[in-house]
């Protein structure tokens, strides 16, 4: 079963990169694999009975109904590699949350949802591992036509349509049958994560050139790394009786040898791709002025209290709080809202320092895996302790975010560190996060459910204290920002010019991270790891036309606090009784607007 | 003019008169490759000098352990009269000025901002921009003549604007050393001959000393007083431009076959490379 799957997972990921000429696509940060998996979980949930049409067509629907969405908005882009993995795990993420806002709506129903997310290979009969060869024979007898002309492809788009290749339809075909192939995999056994980045990724840094060898080898290859995680798993399992989720586990070990390897593949020549959608549009160009802010900050105050006075009856419906009822109600309202606008601004505010240091428009504390790290110390600390203190949860969370951005600044203080590598290295260290909790879910143990409740950023249980703090927090760490907006000017332009110009690169940058990590820390344990508020905001600015870097980061943190204030009262009311986690839908409501962004702006003019 | 200009750089560092560079037998290692081997060098104010040589002779490498870009593996660079790796990374910045051979991209940002961030070594990370950094700007703009662009996006200007957009930043930023790596080579022959006319020009009346990487000989004797031509990481060259224009001075520098060909109207005199069966060039 293991062995089939490596190979449908490693083949189907080997195909993706050829196609889109693009060494991070994969079947998991192109969301097919969430695509489908949240299908799945949708069908579970609400029409269990449509499982009669069968997994595996909804599997495929739900895969290709991502995967379309992910390649329309890559598209309008010209499939630019940054564009289109940007694409991919924003959609990946959304599915993520999407997920487990069904897993915490309807926890009965999922849990078995959970554990197969994390992808079991454990199986009862020979059946399913039949069925699954036959249907990856089925797929790859159509993909060795296409064999040819997607060597061709090596070559570039340009040359192969002048040699004769229809490169579109090629195109579709192959990734066509990348879908296929990963839907098939995870309808069987569940999302099996890292294979289909991995095993191509190791193909090419053993340099096989021809891309018929690198498909096959890319099969083998993911089949045996699947392979010795599953003995590897089942050793493990016979020893301490405990059960472990093969899929998560190759995501466990995966994500560090990628990283290893990080350091010797070759990076193919698409630098040029990251400096494309670079930092502001060219249309507009007023100058905003005080009376701007003036507004903003006031628009802000007047939106958060009518959105402090609306509430839900007990009977559901909707209403607006009177003046005395206000004061009874406002201790609990006030907190929460009060921290999520405080850890939105921080997270903008830290999102647009990233992208500004590192040149990279897709840089933000959530790509660049630094809430991750925040969510492994939480998880670490809950595990080894099993204490749910604020302090030790806080403690362990700053240090597990500094811990991941100090790692990523090893990887970019590197010589030649194209900012292609530190995303990755951020993917990594998410997936990573990602496939650690998911383990720790499928052990069972009573710290998974407050572990979860924590990821997806509730800020329901926040005292008024800690908001304030964290809302003062953000008002002084923006002041700590703007002594640094000169720095911020200069750096973009590249470290050569900068240090031509008298800047100290290396102590201006690490300053600058240092407090982007101190900033994220502080945001995580309030509204989770997965908003898209670091990446948005900064991207809302951008196109708001604001070019002066004060400006930006001013707006920044309003458009951040303003974004949070809004999920916040909507995580309260919308499916109320119950409490949804602001963090999810923080993400929920930024994400369309993201995806819209990736697929609007910056286009050639 | 030539007497503001001066009197605007008032403020530089006193002591520092002639802004001039010597390095004594530099070598640079990299990886093992010895990339600069051995170069004395000395630089005088208010001299163009060009920087001229094969494909990998290492001119670039050399610019950049000038601009502090790369780190000397052995030999000493004086600069002013006092060891370079003693100056602080501003100090350092108001009087070397470094353009590298690929400008980056400047996207959302205007030709008066790019010129502005001319001015950082000089007001720093939290100083206030003086009347005097403002008084640099526009004079900068004034002299390479693109005030009338100080609104435009520098990414929306053609090759020859950007490039004067970039030499503006340099001037504003005041250094007395200007190092500049192919600022021609990517222009037409229009924009060529202006930019480097613009540099020489600036050279003059500012008593700044230019070192100046160029691929076009002609261009080289033409706009510059010295040259000096590296081969291997070592200087094959030296001497003054008016003498590099000579069919075996230039042999043993490209290892290449050369012609001269002398203008019809004046003394001026044209290299051009040699080409098998084209010998009717040579008269």
């Amino acid at each position: 079963m293991c062995v089939l799957c490596g190979i449908g997972l490693g083949i189907s990921g080997a195909i993706l990169q050829q196609v889109l000429r693009n060494p991070l696509a994969a079947p998991d940060t192109l969301a097919v694999s969430a695509g489908a998996r949240l299908a799945l979980g949708l069908v579970t949930v609400f029409a269990p009975g449509l499982f009669g049409i069968g997994r595996d067509l909804i599997a495929i629907a739900g895969a290709l109904a991502s995967t379309v969405i992910v390649l329309t908005i890559a598209r309008a882009r010209q499939y630019s590699p940054i564009s289109t993995i940007l694409a991919g795990l924003v959609v990946s993420l959304y599915c993520g949350a999407l997920a487990t806002i069904l897993v915490l709506a309807k926890d009965r129903y999922l849990v078995g949802l959970f554990i197969w997310g994390s992808g079991s290979l454990s199986q009862q009969s020979w059946q399913p591992a039949l069925d699954l060869g036959l249907r990856l024979i089925l797929t790859l007898l159509p993909l060795a036509l296409l064999m040819r002309p997607l060597s061709v492809l090596d070559a570039g788009p340009e040359l192969a349509r002048i040699v004769g290749v229809r490169v579109e339809r090629v195109r579709l075909y192959a990734i066509g049958l990348a879908v296929l192939l990963a839907a098939f995999v995870t309808s069987a056994v569940g999302v099996i994560g890292f294979i289909g980045l991995a095993a191509p990724a190791l193909v090419s840094v053993g340099r096989i050139q021809r891309f018929p060898s690198r498909c096959i080898w890319s099969g083998i290859m993911g089949a045996l790394i699947l392979l010795v995680t599953d003995i590897c798993v089942q050793l493990a399992a016979g020893k301490t009786g405990a059960f472990f989720p093969t899929g998560a586990v190759t995501a466990v070990i995966g994500s560090p040898l990628l990283l290893l390897l990080l350091s010797r593949m070759r990076t193919r020549p698409h630098q040029q791709d990251l400096n494309e959608p670079a930092f502001g549009p060219q249309a507009l160009s007023q100058r905003w002025t005080l009376p701007v802010y003036l507004a903003l900050g006031g628009g802000l105050a007047g939106l958060t209290i009518v959105l402090l006075l609306i509430g839900r009856a007990p009977d559901g419906s909707w209403y607006l709080l009177g003046p005395n009822a206000f004061a009874d109600v406002l201790p609990w309202r006030l907190p929460r809202m009060l921290g999520a606008a405080g850890a939105g601004g921080l997270l903008a505010i830290a999102g647009y320092i990233l992208q500004r240091v590192t040149r990279n428009p897709m840089a933000s504390p959530e790509i660049m895996g630094v809430s991750a790290g925040a969510v492994l110390g939480a998880a670490a600390t809950l595990f080894l302790f099993g204490g749910s203190y604020m302090f030790s949860l806080t403690a362990s969370t700053v240090t597990g975010s500094f811990v991941a951005l100090l790692f990523v600044l090893a990887i970019s203080a590197r010589r030649s560190a194209a900012p292609e590598r530190i995303l990755l290295a951020g993917v990594a260290l998410s997936a990573l996060a990602d496939a650690l909790v998911g383990l720790l879910m499928a052990s069972g143990s009573p710290s998974a459910v407050l572990l979860l409740a924590w990821m997806s950023g509730s800020s329901a249980g926040i005292g008024l204290p800690a908001a304030a703090m964290t809302a003062a927090a953000a008002v002084i760490l923006l002041c700590v920002a703007f002594l640094g907006s000169r720095w911020l000017k200069i750096l973009p332009l590249g470290g050569s010019t900068a240090l031509s110009l008298g800047v100290p690169v290396v102590s201006s940058r690490l300053l600058l991270f240092v407090l982007a990590a101190v900033m994220t820390a502080i945001a995580t344990p309030i509204i989770g790891p997965i908003t898209f508020v670091g990446l948005m905001a900064p991207h809302a600015v951008r196109l708001s036309g604001i070019r002066s870097v004060p400006a930006g980061l001013a707006l920044s943190a309003l458009v951040g606090a303003l974004l949070m204030t809004l999920a916040d009262a909507l995580a309260r009311t919308i499916a109320f009784p119950m409490q949804l986690p602001t963090g999810i839908l923080a993400s929920l409501l930024a994400g369309p607007i993201l995806l819209y962004l990736i697929a609007h702006e910056g286009r050639p003019r | 003019m030539t007497e503001r200009l001066v009197n605007s750089r008032g403020h530089r560092e006193p002591g520092f008169h002639a802004a001039s560079i010597q390095l004594n037998s530099a070598t640079v290692e990299i990886g093992g490759t010895r990339l600069i081997d051995t170069v004395n060098l000395e630089l005088c104010s208010g001299m163009v000098t060009g920087l001229i040589g094969p494909n990998g002779a290492g001119k670039s490498t050399l610019l950049k352990v000038l601009a502090r870009q790369l780190p000397l593996t052995s030999g000493e660079y004086l600069l002013g009269d006092r060891q370079f790796s003693s100056y602080g990374t501003r100090e350092f910045s108001r009087l070397v000025g470094y353009l590298p051979q690929t400008t980056p991209p400047t996207p959302g940002l205007t030709v008066e901002e790019v010129v502005r961030m001319g001015r950082f070594p000089w007001h720093g990370a939290l100083g206030p921009f003086t009347a005097k950094d403002s008084t640099a700007v526009a004079e900068a703009l004034a002299i390479t003549e693109m005030t009338g662009f100080a609104k435009r996006f520098a990414d929306t200007l053609s090759g020859g604007e950007r490039q004067r957009c970039w030499i503006a930043m340099l001037l504003a930023q005041e250094a007395g050393i200007l190092l500049l790596d192919e600022p021609v080579s990517a222009l037409d022959l229009r924009y060529q001959a202006g930019t480097m006319d613009l540099i020489q020009k600036i050279s003059r009346t500012r008593d700044i000393s230019v070192l100046v990487i160029l691929h076009d000989i002609n261009l080289a004797a033409r706009f510059c007083d010295d040259i000096v031509a590296l081969k291997n990481g070592e200087v094959a060259w030296k001497g003054l431009a008016t003498n590099l224009v000579n069919a075996a001075t230039l042999e043993t520098i490209y290892d290449t076959r050369m012609t001269i060909v002398s203008s019809a109207g004046s003394k001026e005199q044209f290299a051009f490379v040699k080409i098998d069966g084209q010998d009717h060039l040579n008269n």
